[in-house]
């Protein structure tokens, strides 16, 4: 019940330098996500939203400050909160030489289904999205869009509580883009808390129930997507408010 | 390209590294006086053919050659390792080559010894580990020494008895002289004629000038005075065969079970490229129990390439007309512990590999080259007793040496866990050595 009312990911003055290059990549970010949120990270190219991303995983450790996740401090090890929480990367983190059946039941059973729920759960998934004609596939032998159905399938197929999605509509189609975005919609409204990296503002601005944008390693805003439109003065949308904020330099 | 350090590597310090072990491992191709090969003589005879093929063998200049004292210490040095063969010469070496001379005790002498009777034994004793090819090269030599040696002391021991024989029916003699009844029974004798020739020519010398008669030596008179028999020394029990396929089979095995790198490493370099390591992170499975899963899965492909490996060394390479056969009523506890040990130390070189290289390329040129390398300095192509004593001595931290030396033990030399218990323990720390950095990368990626 305590956990209930506490946040899933508590940041409290966020540092990360990179050692081989010296770069401060977030430079004392603090910002909390409550349960069932669904928190849209935005942010220009080498902004530091994968640096915040993988701190939140446990990925790497943060030069200083303090992350709490799901009631336990993350120092580079995210410990015994991994099997509540999914990654789905933006690269196709999958075994190429695995059919997709393979793969989903592999990261299943990774994430300590077995039997029958780890059956059951990969029926399910496949149904939903799709993959019931491809389920014999090598993975190098599929396209783009099946890769990403099941790349997304692997983060998410343990349920978990909290789940960080880093770009994961990336070089897809429109049909897809919808099938992903409905079914996040659908989970979130269940209870699961999302944390989604995107470059793409509308996709954002109608998925996300706050928008944190970062840039230059700095949290530069925060709030409702509207709230963000409404405060910024003229802008139309989402889009329009994120070039005011970060301006139209090129980045890296 | 001058901030790809390991490719660097690959072009400049492996080529020099492959070039210094190839030419030191090709001059030891043979056993020489170079290589580390050690071969004791005892020698148990009283007689001139022991002190003489001792002082041959000595000064012959292709090996060197160690005395001891008995054959016992021999086959205990054998045994511990200390040497890889020894040559033994009988207690009555001598007498039996002169027995035929002088005929048998007690019968009446006459000058028609059969000199194909002369025949005296000598036993190589040898570590079973040592091919077949290897030990022909030392035996022949010695052997065609040693039938010199015989026949230097088979004449010496005719000419002397020619003269006592000649000193004593001398006034009879003349008369008597002549090839029909000095030397009928002298059937097999090579170059009968011209010898028999010979020595009528000079006892007729004798007879006529007072001078002593001296026998005409020729290398070709006898090519089997000395007999000699092959021994392998075993620890306890013995197998059937000592031959090439003995030897080969199993080192060859350790060598294909080093290759699984390739695939090895591909996959975990896959995983890195892919993402998937990072991903890993994430998952509620530390990766020491992926990668045992891993590890586990390529040691089933260990034991299956030693199983096909046999299957062709015991069935397929006779019908290919192979005339050695492969024993394996061997230790099979110590086998199985030389199987897994090797294959945990193959696995986890080809982890290690790919943990540490960060491209397919860096991860196949270093791994399989490495592995050359590895079973050049191992003994897999020429034992290790060939190699000179440098690096011989950089050999002792090749895990294929140990790999091969567990094997041989048990596949040549019949031996139990007792006799391969510091190859079983080097390998497995190898293993758990690269598990540890594996993981740590792992960390550290």
């Amino acid at each position: 019940m305590k956990e209930e009312s506490n946040p899933v990911i508590e940041v409290r003055d966020l540092v990360k330098r990179y050692k081989t290059s010296g770069e401060e990549a977030l430079k004392g970010i603090s910002l909390s996500v409550s349960r069932g949120e669904f928190l849209g990270l935005l942010g220009p190219n080498s902004a530091g939203k994968t640096t915040f991303s993988s701190l939140i995983c446990g990925l790497i450790k943060p030069t200083s400050g303090i992350i709490t996740v799901l009631g336990s401090e993350v120092n580079g090890d995210a410990g015994k909160i991994r099997n509540r929480m999914g990654l789905v990367p933006q690269e196709i983190a999958l075994y190429q030489g695995l059919t997709v059946r393979e793969n989903i039941m592999l990261f299943g059973h990774l994430y300590g289904l077995h039997g029958k729920s780890l059956r059951e759960r990969a029926d399910m998934m496949i149904e939903i999205f799709n993959l019931k004609e491809h389920l014999s596939k090598l993975l190098s032998h599929c396209s783009g869009g099946i890769r990403r159905r099941v790349n997304l399938i692997s983060g998410i197929i343990h349920e978990p509580e909290l789940l960080i999605l880093d770009e994961p509509t990336l070089g897809v189609d429109t049909q897809l883009r919808e099938m992903i975005s409905g079914y996040l919609t659908g989970i979130n409204g269940k209870g699961t808390t999302i944390i989604y990296t995107t470059h793409y503002m509308k996709e954002a601005e109608l998925l996300c129930s706050r928008v944190s944008i970062i840039d230059h390693g700095r949290l530069i805003a925060d709030g409702k997507p509207g709230e963000l439109i409404s405060r910024s003065g003229g802008c139309a949308d989402l889009g329009q408010v994120f070039l005011k904020l970060t301006g139209r330099d090129l980045r890296d | 390209m001058v901030r790809d350090w390991p490719g660097l590597a690959i072009l400049f310090i492996m080529p020099a590294i492959l070039l210094i072990v190839i030419t030191f491992t090709q001059e030891s191709s043979m056993p020489s006086r170079r290589s580390g090969l050690k071969i004791a003589i005892v020698n148990a005879d009283s007689g001139q053919f022991g002190a003489t093929a001792v002082s041959d063998l000595a000064t012959q200049g292709y090996f060197n050659f160690t005395e001891l004292n008995t054959a016992t210490e021999a086959r205990e040095a054998i045994a511990a390792g200390k040497f890889q063969m020894a040559i033994l010469i009988s207690e009555n070496a001598t007498d039996k080559l002169l027995a035929a001379v002088s005929g048998p005790e007690g019968e009446e002498k006459t000058l028609s010894a059969d000199l194909s009777r002369a025949v005296s034994g000598v036993v190589i004793i040898y570590d079973p580990a040592l091919q077949k090819l290897f030990r022909d090269a030392v035996i022949m030599p010695v052997n065609a020494l040693l039938q010199l040696t015989a026949i230097k002391v088979v004449m010496t021991g005719y000419t002397l008895e020619v003269n006592r024989m000649i000193e004593e029916y001398k006034d009879n003699l003349a008369s008597d002289l002549s090839d029909k009844t000095m030397y009928s029974d002298l059937p097999r004798f090579p170059f009968r004629d011209e010898i028999i020739n010979g020595i009528n020519n000079k006892i007729k010398e004798r007879i006529n000038e007072g001078k002593k008669a001296e026998l005409p030596l020729n290398p070709s008179f006898a090519s089997s005075l000395v007999e000699m028999t092959e021994e392998p020394v075993f620890r306890s029990g013995r197998l059937s065969s000592t031959g090439l396929l003995q030897n080969n089979v199993p080192a060859f095995t350790l060598f294909a079970m080093f290759f699984i790198v390739i695939p090895l490493a591909g996959s975990i370099i896959n995983e890195k490229d892919h993402g998937i390591y990072g991903r890993m992170k994430t998952i509620p499975v530390s990766y020491l129990s992926i990668a045992l899963s891993k590890i586990t899965v390529f040691i089933v492909v260990c034991i299956l390439q030693f199983v096909f490996l046999m299957f062709v060394g015991k069935y397929i390479m006779p019908l290919l007309g192979e005339d050695s056969t492969i024993d394996l009523r061997v230790n099979v506890p110590a086998l199985l512990l030389a199987l897994i040990c090797s294959g945990l130390a193959a696995v986890g070189f080809g982890i290690m590999v790919g943990s540490l290289s960060a491209t397919h390329g860096q991860a196949a040129t270093f791994g399989s080259v490495m592995v050359v390398i590895l079973a050049l300095l191992g003994g897999i192509f020429v034992p290790v007793h060939m190699l000179p004593d440098v690096i011989r001595g950089i050999s002792i931290v090749s895990p294929l040496r140990w790999g091969t030396d567990a094997f041989l033990g048990v596949f040549a030399r019949h031996e139990g866990i007792s006799g391969i218990w510091l190859q079983l323990c080097l390998l497995t720390t190898f293993f758990l050595l690269s598990v540890v950095v594996v993981v740590r990368s792992f960390r550290r990626e």
